[in-house]
């Protein structure tokens, strides 16, 4: 691909638009920069999320050009950096935050991503029937999982995650176990006359284990 | 730690109804000192393991014991994690904290609280952590 540099030093750039014909400005340098400064505020999550919603892209929306990786990656940058999301939660908080706000962006038309850069808008040539596909797949995804925090089986919830990221997705062992003792206890559970401890949304009928909050340490 | 001042006991009958009612498999293998044993099934592993809780521990402290299956020890020490050296009970809160008080019934704590840490035990042999809430080494708590 042809590229002009820049007259300044910024290290802008200037590439063609295939579709268009036209030159673009980019700045790749300055956005990777302000990315690894970013991610590494965020406890290096943002390029997770970048991950998986270019993940959620390819499997949903294979074979389709819109939205190109870039604006993914531009879209979930400016979500961090406007301060709207926090750094806090598990991976599956996180991704659920960063679909929220994203869904909470889409309008009628194409949404609007600036250029973390440049601040130009980089989606002038999403087309309205890729757009709207986009912002289904979003509404189906979203769906899906909200379905999977009220899931209190672990092995339900992979399934259902599953869908969400395509067949090659897996939890770690600690990850499983991290989601099994999040659903099984959060702040309060119920232990079954078997001794089985249940979240406390079970129908299952149990004893409730009165506020217990630390496991204290070894003698 | 639990020594339950300003806290009336409550009666052992209430403890053998309450744990009759609540656990009805756990066996009062001692009804003076008030020891029950018994199976308890806290994850989907499959694993059965053998409850023995004793009442009246050691300073009128309930104390809990897996007696069955052997437990695994931690890397370099001689107890599981989360056990008291001194005997291998269980340890099940902090004593800052103490949640523990006599007037409360062993059917709705040490045994509940017992089986969420065999839950905790299985997920730290599966991962090599401990995923409950604890305290740390230094005396801190970590979650």
């Amino acid at each position: 691909m042809p590229v002009i540099r820049g007259e300044d030093k910024t290290g802008l750039l200037r590439i063609p638009d295939r579709e268009w014909k036209r030159w673009d400005d980019t700045q790749p340098i300055g956005y990777a920069v302000a990315l690894t400064d970013l991610n590494a505020d965020f406890d290096k999550k943002i390029r997770a999320m970048i991950r998986m919603v270019k993940r959620i892209r390819n499997v949903h929306l294979s074979g389709q050009r819109h939205p190109k990786s870039f604006w993914i990656e531009a879209a979930v940058f400016n979500l961090f950096r406007s301060g709207r999301l926090e750094n806090e939660g598990s991976d599956a908080d996180r991704i659920l935050a960063v679909l929220e706000a994203l869904r909470a962006d889409c309008g009628a038309t194409p949404m609007r991503i600036a250029d973390p850069c440049l601040g130009r808008n980089l989606t002038d040539s999403w087309a309205q029937e890729d757009y709207d596909k986009f912002v289904a797949v979003l509404d189906k995804v979203l769906g899906w999982i909200h379905g999977i925090a009220n899931e209190a089986d672990v092995d339900k919830a992979v399934a259902a995650w599953r869908k969400v990221f395509g067949d090659a997705f897996d939890m770690t062992a600690e990850a499983k176990a991290e989601a099994a003792r999040a659903s099984a206890l959060g702040t309060a559970a119920k232990v079954t006359e078997t001794g089985l401890v249940i979240p406390l949304t079970d129908p299952r009928p149990g004893t409730v284990a009165r506020p217990h909050t630390y496991y204290g340490s070894n003698g | 730690m639990g020594s339950g001042k300003g806290h009336q006991a409550v009666p052992p009958i209430h403890q053998i109804l309450a744990m009759t009612r609540d656990f009805p498999t756990m066996q009062l293998i001692d009804r003076r000192h008030l020891v029950w044993r018994g199976p308890i099934e806290p994850t989907s592993s499959g694993i059965v393991y053998t409850l023995e809780v004793h009442a009246r521990g050691k300073r009128g402290v309930p104390k809990a014991w897996i007696r069955k299956p052997a437990l695994v020890k931690k890397p370099g020490s001689r107890v599981p994690p989360h056990c008291f050296v001194e005997d291998q009970s269980l340890c099940l809160y902090h004593h800052r904290e103490n949640p523990w008080q006599p007037d409360l019934l062993v059917a709705e704590t040490i045994v509940p609280w017992a089986c969420g840490w065999v839950l905790f035990y299985e997920q730290w042999l599966e991962t090599g952590v401990w995923l409950g809430p604890e305290y740390d080494h230094a005396g801190d708590k970590v979650a």
